[in-house]
This record gives structure tokens, C-alpha cells and sequence, in this order.
């Protein structure tokens, strides 16, 4: 195994979210599984088998102008802190799968584009969407993966359509998740006024932490819960559509805030505020609430000294694979919540309350 | 070992199936064509009429021939093995999947099992397919609808801001 990382450094640097202020929807996920005709699927794939799937589709991705020339990378070579930064940085919910001998990924260098192989599915492609319409994205996820069909079969039937490993994943294997940023409608409690009926079954709502009871960071994932009997387009529609709803409720609450000047977000904020400046230690998840709310107190004008990309930056470079690229020497938990309360301390020197706030 | 037998005991079509049963201590072994009404039954009391010929039975539940893989193992959350298990389990794993509510409800009542039609209505692997940016346009504007039925006016004033601005964005181009 080599013990350099083979991530490149740029995928630590380039965050995935948008750069608008105080973004509400600041990125989206694609992710498009696909399994081949010929090979049985990776839960029974015998090591041959496996490396026959790497060498049916190396070629084809790396050839693809999406990948830009990028070259495969096997799981072998992948460090452990490697497939944390790739879980962080292309935002998985449920961890990034084990990847098995005879496994591995393509990534573009761009950090905008993943392909892993011999996963759940011999190929799961993962889009990240930040800036202009959903469907440019799709669209473009859309032409790769039938220029690599044109090279490779894919297993499809024309009752059950793309065949996955999870028959709940078959159809289109298509899952869009949304996310978004809303700590108003969260800390008013007012989220549930707005989140999906129970009738609305085509569409799902979690967290980071994959359970909508335990939210991280206030972020809510928006995701589609069907894949099977709907088109591309009536998912992307769906999820578009409840995210747009969310977005422009979680915009009217921060409104509502700034003009009620609610006494319990301005506590929640200023003791994030000293929190963030003082602890002796912080852990991931807490690091990410406290971010929160100085992003919100930023875009309400209640706090200063900090921009909004760099409070977003940090949501990325506090989680554990970013800090281990940082500080590679961290060998305990203990350690690494000491090593991230001080790097908070010293990139968020500059904050300050307002007046309103003191 | 006495030669299996190359007849379907009940219909005397190719035998494709061993059916295995235990009842009480006693294991009995039948072995049966793919299509064979009395398998029908005993897998699925008298409602089924159809099971395809890839399938093979192991213990008393229906398995990939090609894989292994059992319908049971995948009923119980394991992955499917191949694409042939789709084609065994057939309308099997349909069942599952209504029962699991992944399949839209307007499509549920007119899913018949024994028909086999296909269920499938997205993108097929021979052509790409390209969508048109119309969706963002389209949830902003049911967002409004939904904002004034609400008489949320400050949220539908800045709905119809962002959709001007997309549109006056659009003229421009």
C-alpha cells in the first residue's frame, strides 16, 4: 500500500458550496448507480470477477472528459484519512461504503465528480451541484453515463429499468439529495410546519446524521424516496420543489428574526459566539452547530469579523479527514477536539457582536 | 443416487425446479417445470400463475439458479446477486417493492403482477437524456401559489422577486 495520500490536495481547498452569502441551498448531490450485465453484482463477485469490472470500466473513465485524464484509483491505495476527506467532501449520509479488493474510484480533479467501483453497484456516480439549474448537472451526468453504456452493458430490463443491488435503488438508480442550510425555521421551531406531508411519499427529509431527530449543523437533506415508476425529470422536480419551499420559508424566518430581534436566537448566537472562542475542546458535531449559528448571526448583521465563505470553509475543515490533511499528527479523539477548538479559536479570532447583541 | 428425473411429475414438461418442503421431521423433494401450477400453489397459495424458468427452489425458498441468491436473503434486506435474480424474482420483488411503499401510489392500483408490463418510465441506456432548466422556474412559482394561499405576503414578495429576476435573466439571453 502507498502511504502517500492519493487524494489530491486540491479537494481540501475546493469546498463544495456555493459561494452566494448566506446561501439556503448551497449544494446538491447526484448519485447514479449502475451495475454490468455480465458480472454477477458486488455482493457475490469473486476476487477475478472483481478486477474483470475494474477492467471493463478503467478505461471508459478514465477517458471521459468529465474526469478530465484523472487517473483510477484502487482502494488499496486509499488511506483511511483519503476516503474520510472523499465521505466529507462529496457529503455521503451513510458513510462511504467499505471498498473490497479489486474496488476503487475515479475523482475529477475538480471535486465535483466521483465514480466508484465495485461499491453497493459496480459503478456508483456521484454529481456535485452547486451553482445554476439542477437539470445542467443532470444533464451532464446523464451524457457520461450513456457514453460509458455505449462501451460497457449495463444491467437493465425494460420492466424494472436499471438494475441495482438495493431492488428499492432499481429504475432509474437515481437518488438527488438537497441540502440545506436552515437555522432559523430550526431554532424557531417551525420546521415541521413545513416539511413534507405524510402523503408526500416521494420525497424524504434527514440530516446529516441520516435521522431528521438528531440534525447536525442545521442542515436538512431533501431526498427523493422512489426511484422505480418515476422519470429523471419528475425527480428532480419534486426534490426542486419542496427545497424551493424550504429555502424561501427559512428566508422569511431569518426575516422574521431580524425584525422581531427574537431574544432566544440572539442568546443562541452570542453563546455560540463564546463557545466557538473559548472551549478547550470541540467535537465535530458541535463545531458544526456553533458554525451554524455564526453563519446565521453573519447574514442577519448581528455579528462580524468573519465572512460568510470562510465560516463555510470551516464547516468543511473542522470535520475529521479535512483537520487530519491539516494536522496529520492527531492520533486520539482527545487530541483532535483539542487541535480543533484551537484552530477555531485562531481562524475565528477576528469575531465580534454587534451592539445588538451586547 | 437415482437419476433426477427429466419430467415434471404433474405437468411432464423439462424439469427446471427442485421444490423442497419440510413437514413435521420428514423432508420431501419434488422436482417440477418452471410453469408448473402445483409449484404456483405451494409457493404462493393459488394466486400466482407465473414463475420464470431461471429459478430453482433451495430448502423452501426460491433462489437464483446463476447466483444463489435466495428470495428470502433479499426479502430480509440483502443485496440482490445478479441480473438474473431480477428474472427469477420477478414479480416476487415487485411485491416486495409495493409493499414497501417504493413504488408512486398513482401507479400501484395499476400494476397487475401477472402481466409482467414494465414499470420503468425513466431513461433507457441507448440515448442520454437531456431535461430542459425549466424546473427552478416551476417550484418558485407553486412556492408563490402556496404563500399566498397561506397569505404569507412577505415570503411571496420575495418569491416573485427571484422570479423576475430569472426571467429578466432569461430575456437577456
Amino acid at each position: 500500500m502507498s502511504d502517500q495520500p492519493q487524494i489530491p490536495e486540491a479537494l481540501s481547498k475546493n469546498i463544495p458550496w456555493s459561494k452566494e452569502e448566506g446561501a439556503i441551498w448551497p449544494v446538491t448531490t447526484f448519485i447514479l448507480r449502475r451495475n454490468l450485465a455480465h458480472f454477477p453484482f458486488p455482493a457475490k463477485l469473486q476476487s477475478s470477477d472483481a478486477h474483470g469490472v475494474v477492467g471493463s470500466l478503467k478505461e471508459p473513465l478514465e477517458s471521459d472528459p468529465l474526469l478530465q485524464g484523472s487517473s483510477f484509483i484502487p482502494s488499496e491505495q486509499l488511506l483511511p484519512q483519503d476516503k474520510q476527506l472523499l465521505y466529507e467532501h462529496f457529503l455521503f449520509l451513510h458513510g462511504f461504503e467499505p471498498l473490497p479488493d479489486g474496488a476503487g474510484v475515479a475523482l475529477a480533479s475538480d471535486g465535483h465528480f466521483l465514480a466508484s467501483v465495485n461499491g453497493l453497484d459496480h459503478l456508483e456516480m456521484r454529481a456535485l451541484h452547486i451553482d445554476g439549474p439542477l437539470e445542467e448537472t443532470w444533464n451532464k451526468l446523464s451524457h457520461f453515463e450513456t457514453e460509458l453504456g455505449h462501451k460497457v452493458d449495463f444491467a437493465f430490463t425494460p420492466k424494472f429499468g436499471y438494475l441495482t443491488s438495493d431492488p428499492g435503488l432499481c429504475g432509474t438508480g437515481l437518488i438527488v439529495h438537497a441540502y440545506l442550510h436552515l437555522p432559523a425555521l430550526i431554532h424557531l421551531e417551525e420546521l415541521e410546519n413545513h416539511l413534507p406531508l405524510p402523503g408526500e411519499e416521494e420525497i424524504g427529509v434527514m440530516s446529516l446524521s441520516g435521522n431528521i431527530s438528531n440534525v447536525i449543523g442545521d442542515i436538512i437533506v431533501i431526498q427523493n424516496n422512489m426511484t422505480l415508476g418515476l422519470t429523471e425529470e419528475s425527480i428532480l422536480h419534486s426534490v426542486q420543489s419542496i427545497a424551493t419551499k424550504l429555502a424561501s420559508a427559512e428566508k422569511a424566518a431569518r426575516k422574521k428574526i431580524q425584525t422581531e430581534e427574537t431574544a432566544s436566537i440572539k442568546d443562541l448566537i452570542s453563546k455560540a459566539y463564546g463557545l466557538l472562542l473559548h472551549s478547550y475542546q470541540l467535537e465535530t458535531t458541535e463545531a458544526l452547530d456553533l458554525i451554524s449559528l455564526i453563519k446565521l448571526g453573519v447574514d442577519l448583521g448581528w455579528v462580524t469579523g468573519v465572512t460568510d465563505p470562510k465560516l463555510t470553509a470551516l464547516l468543511f475543515k473542522c470535520r475529521q479527514g479535512h483537520l487530519a490533511r491539516k494536522f496529520p499528527n492527531l492520533s486520539n479523539p482527545e487530541e483532535r477536539a483539542h487541535k480543533r477548538a484551537e484552530f477555531l479559536h485562531e481562524e475565528l479570532k477576528e469575531l465580534q457582536l454587534t451592539p445588538l447583541l451586547q | 443416487m437415482p437419476d433426477r428425473p427429466v419430467e415434471c411429475g404433474q405437468c411432464k414438461k423439462s424439469v427446471a425446479v427442485r421444490y423442497g418442503e419440510m413437514v413435521g421431521h420428514a423432508i420431501t423433494e419434488t422436482e417440477m417445470c418452471s410453469e408448473c401450477p402445483v409449484l404456483q400453489r405451494k409457493l404462493h397459495g393459488s394466486q400466482s400463475d407465473y414463475l420464470p424458468a431461471e429459478s430453482l427452489v433451495e430448502g423452501a425458498g426460491l433462489c437464483c439458479s446463476s447466483c444463489r441468491t435466495t428470495f428470502e436473503a433479499v426479502k430480509m434486506g440483502n443485496p440482490v446477486g445478479c441480473f438474473e435474480c431480477y428474472k427469477v424474482f420477478g414479480d416476487l420483488l415487485l411485491g416486495e417493492l409495493l409493499a414497501q411503499n417504493k413504488i408512486p401510489a398513482r401507479l400501484r392500483k395499476g400494476i397487475n403482477l401477472r402481466r409482467g408490463q414494465p414499470i420503468h418510465i425513466g431513461k433507457t441506456p441507448d440515448k442520454a437524456l437531456n431535461i430542459p432548466s425549466s424546473s427552478r422556474l416551476t417550484a418558485l412559482n407553486e412556492a408563490l401559489n402556496e404563500a399566498l394561499k397561506a397569505e404569507n405576503y412577505e415570503e411571496a414578495a420575495m418569491l416573485r422577486d427571484q422570479i423576475k429576476q430569472i426571467m429578466e435573466k432569461k430575456n437577456d439571453e
